[in-house]
């Protein structure tokens, strides 16, 4: 195999060990406040909880949630059929050259714009998102 | 043809219950996405270990701040997020998060492991966690280089030199004789 785009996009992938799930699950449940600490606030607590699910179920299901700003999708992450990996070959080429003798950032700047045309992918000017 | 991974939807409802602490839904939501994020946790990390330990963290976090997921972005791509930044601080509390701009660091090593382990990893196994975390997130999740430096708190041009440097070592890999510094050596 001699393309390394192909390569990356043919790695398998790995189901979780089953003991993850138990780990979680055990993790989860030691976390969780204990019933008895529920117990006063039970009464209450089941009321509020009946009236947040009516007013849940009661939402139509189109209405947007409130968002905090515009979700950028990410880029596709798919191997586009008609990319001329040759060309991008020799751009990367080109890049990791220009890395090694120390290019200026403008030279680098043109050459990854370059590379993000051959691409098709828009602008790398993504709004920055917020680490969660 | 259904989304996988990260792309598949997963019910309002389902996840309103997990908000309120119903353990079937949370069981849901897990199942849904174990695979894709145990496989991203896998391939950032380089080890099982870590990736389990990962993934944990990852799914604990968001049944924390499930009630302030807002549906802005589709509930796989959060989680993606969240996965990927408990990754890389992990890699960082273990000090595994070595810049391979520092060039008298040794050949990383493939970690021992699982069959699935190596397959999964492949030649990432032998690249430096920030090499391999910039080929992965970048080229098979999506991450833009402006995203990736908020990720690793450096600048753009910093994620672009490391993709440009994971790129060759992972052609030098696969094609030795063609890489580019065989290249310019040979001039």
């Amino acid at each position: 195999m001699n393309d390394w785009r192909t390569y990356l996009h043919a790695l398998p992938e790995a189901e979780a060990p089953e003991a993850l799930w138990q780990r979680i699950a055990q993790a989860r449940a030691a976390s969780a406040p204990s019933p008895r600490s529920f117990a006063r606030w039970r009464p209450a607590a089941g009321l509020a909880a009946a009236v947040a699910l009516a007013a849940l179920l009661a939402l139509p299901r189109d209405v947007p949630l409130p968002t905090t700003g515009a979700y950028v999708a990410p880029a596709v992450t798919a191997l586009p059929a008609a990319l001329d990996s040759t060309a991008l070959r020799a751009l990367d080429d080109a890049i990791a050259l220009a890395y090694a003798r120390d290019a200026t950032q403008d030279e680098l700047d043109s050459l990854w714009q370059t590379r993000e045309r051959l691409l098709g992918s828009p602008a790398d000017s993504e709004p920055l998102l917020a680490r969660l | 043809m259904n989304a996988t991974g990260f792309g598949a939807q997963i019910d309002d409802l389902v996840l309103a219950r997990a908000r309120r602490g119903d353990g079937a839904a949370f069981e849901q939501i897990y199942r849904r996405y174990s695979r894709a994020a145990y496989t991203l946790a896998l391939r950032l990390c380089g080890r099982g270990d870590l990736a389990e330990d990962v993934v944990q963290e990852a799914f604990m976090k968001a049944i924390e701040k499930l009630g302030s997921y807002r549906g802005d972005a589709p509930f796989g791509a959060w989680l993606k997020r969240l996965v990927a930044n408990c990754a890389i601080d992990r890699l960082r509390l273990e000090k595994r998060w070595i810049d391979p701009e520092l060039a008298a660091l040794p050949e990383p090593h493939q970690e021992a492991g699982g069959e699935a382990q190596v397959e999964v990893l492949g030649l990432l196994a032998r690249m430096s966690a920030p090499a391999r975390a910039t080929l992965v997130l970048h080229e098979l999740e999506g991450y833009s280089h402006t995203e990736l430096a908020q990720l690793f708190g450096k600048s753009e041009s910093y994620s672009k030199s490391l993709l440009s440097r994971g790129i060759a070592r992972l052609r030098g890999l696969l094609e030795p004789e063609a890489s580019p510094r065989a290249m310019e050596e040979a001039r």
